[in-house]
């Protein structure tokens, strides 16, 4: 029997799925850039406008269900969660922002070496896009996943902050390495965040 | 295990016949410890009721915790309120067939010799229509006060009640009123005021709001939680919304295979509510049939 909550539900999904896309498209487009050293502040920004306008309208509907049905069991698991995976979606398009922004306030870093931050840059837009299809999939597996591959990245950065300040590099490009390198750590604990969330979705266990 | 000293009536009822009691009035029992010894004012084990030799409900166990209140919930025909009505033997006035024990402060109320009508003093019921005596606001509650042959000052027990029930300060100036004069829901906190004027310690509530409006009920939930400060409330409804409103655990019904009704899942409220272990149980509160 198809509920009255199930087409809020329905809602609610795609525009978590739109969010997704969009975030997706912030992050990809700021790591693409820094390391081609291409300026693109100004499109970055105005998708995460878009990623703020659309947490809004997951926040609107979110509650105007919880409103209109109580739902309980799964179906709240599910609401609240995407209340707050909405959440994580526009972060990280805040951080892409903030990589974005790295062109503009260091001016070219064309010479400077980036094999680190490409190489985290790779695992974290792994990362984004496996937390984005664990919670389409409600895949507790892959979201399990997301924590252990987290710990590899949290190690990676503390190795290369070390490896900046071993290897004497050139203040700008240390410093702006250090500043991207942490965003994208960032991006990786809100990934993190949403494996967590289908957790509790699947099995109604909270994230201690 | 754990040992401890209990008494079969936790009261002292300077008014009325204590429960008739076989032996003396302080026994030492084992009893197994699983965190709730001391907290359960009622418990139900393996219980079963026939009707006419069909079982209505059969295997329950369920405990009721003291001072909280604990609502049935489950699609009807599950057995619901024949559960009810086992916790002060009113399924004795529907010829029904008993099977198991309902301990009442670890008693037995379906031993031989237990005084029926003390029962169900102790553990007192409100039903979904309100159903006030054809006589005054007084006397409606005043009544199980005189049967029960009361003591004290009748007049300070009714006071007490209607204060209670939150109907004193609609009532005070028309106590002599028929009770039919009142509206739904007052008649409906009348009878609670009823039930309570004779002190029980367990309050059971067969969807007491279920013929009111939703101020009324308000009413009556907002009544409620007041008053599991004092008593024991177990509460049947079949508004879900309700259940997790006001209630502290829930206990979920539902007919099996052969039409008897089953417990399927009892927990805190907010467990059963967030994460029901059971996919039955998670499908009825969502919704999807019942």
């Amino acid at each position: 029997m198809r509920r009255l909550l199930d087409v809020g539900i329905n809602r609610l999904s795609n525009l978590l799925h739109d969010m997704s896309r969009v975030s997706q498209e912030c992050v990809a487009m700021a790591i693409d850039a820094y390391l081609s050293n291409r300026s693109i502040v100004q499109e970055v920004y105005t998708r995460t406008n878009q990623l703020a306008i659309l947490k809004e309208e997951v926040n609107d509907l979110a509650v105007e269900l919880m409103i209109r049905y109580q739902p309980v069991a799964a179906d709240l698991r599910f609401i609240s969660s995407c209340m707050e995976v909405a959440y994580d979606l526009v972060r990280f398009g805040r951080y892409a922002y903030d990589i974005a922004q790295i062109r503009e306030q260091f001016g070219d870093l064309g010479n400077c070496d980036k094999g680190m931050i490409a190489s985290m840059a790779e695992i974290v837009s792994k990362m984004l896009e496996d937390s984005i299809t664990a919670f389409n999939s409600k895949d507790e597996g892959l979201a399990e996943r997301l924590i252990r591959i987290d710990d590899a990245v949290d190690s990676s950065y503390r190795n290369n902050l070390k490896r900046i300040v071993d290897d004497g590099m050139d203040l700008r490009c240390a410093l702006s390495s250090v500043l991207v390198m942490r965003y994208l750590e960032r991006i990786a604990d809100h990934a993190v965040y949403i494996g967590e969330l289908v957790r509790y979705m699947v099995s109604g266990e909270r994230a201690r | 295990m754990d040992m401890r000293l209990w008494s079969l009536i936790s009261k002292d009822y300077s008014y009325a016949e204590k429960v008739d009691m076989q032996g003396s009035e302080e026994v030492t029992v084992e009893v197994d410890d699983d965190g709730m010894n001391g907290k359960m004012v009622l418990e139900g084990r393996g219980l079963g009721v026939l009707y006419a030799n069909k079982y209505a409900i059969k295997d329950v166990n369920i405990k009721i915790v003291r001072n909280t209140i604990t609502a049935i919930i489950g699609p009807s025909g599950c057995g619901k309120s024949t559960l009810l009505r086992c916790f002060n033997r009113m399924n004795d006035l529907l010829d029904a067939r008993i099977e198991g024990e309902i301990l009442f402060n670890d008693y037995n109320i379906y031993s031989n010799g237990i005084n029926v009508a003390e029962v169900r003093r102790l553990i007192g019921m409100v039903f979904q229509k309100p159903n006030p005596f054809p006589t005054s606001i007084y006397n409606n509650v005043a009544f199980g006060l005189r049967i029960n042959g009361f003591k004290g000052d009748i007049d300070e027990q009714v006071e007490y009640a209607l204060r209670e029930a939150a109907l004193w300060d609609e009532v005070k100036d028309r106590l002599n009123d028929n009770a039919y004069s009142l509206s739904g829901g007052q008649q409906q906190r009348l009878c609670i005021a009823r039930a309570l004027a004779v002190e029980p310690e367990v309050l059971l509530m067969d969807e007491p709001t279920a013929s009111l409006d939703p101020i009324a009920s308000a009413r009556i939930e907002q009544l409620i939680t007041r008053l599991k400060e004092k008593i024991t409330i177990v509460i049947v409804t079949h508004n879900i919304q309700q259940a997790a409103r006001v209630s502290d655990y829930v206990n979920v019904m539902m007919v099996d295979e052969n039409m008897i009704g089953r417990l399927i899942e009892s927990g805190p409220t907010r467990e059963v509510f967030e994460s029901p272990k059971s996919k039955v149980t998670e499908d009825y509160i969502s919704g999807r049939f019942g």
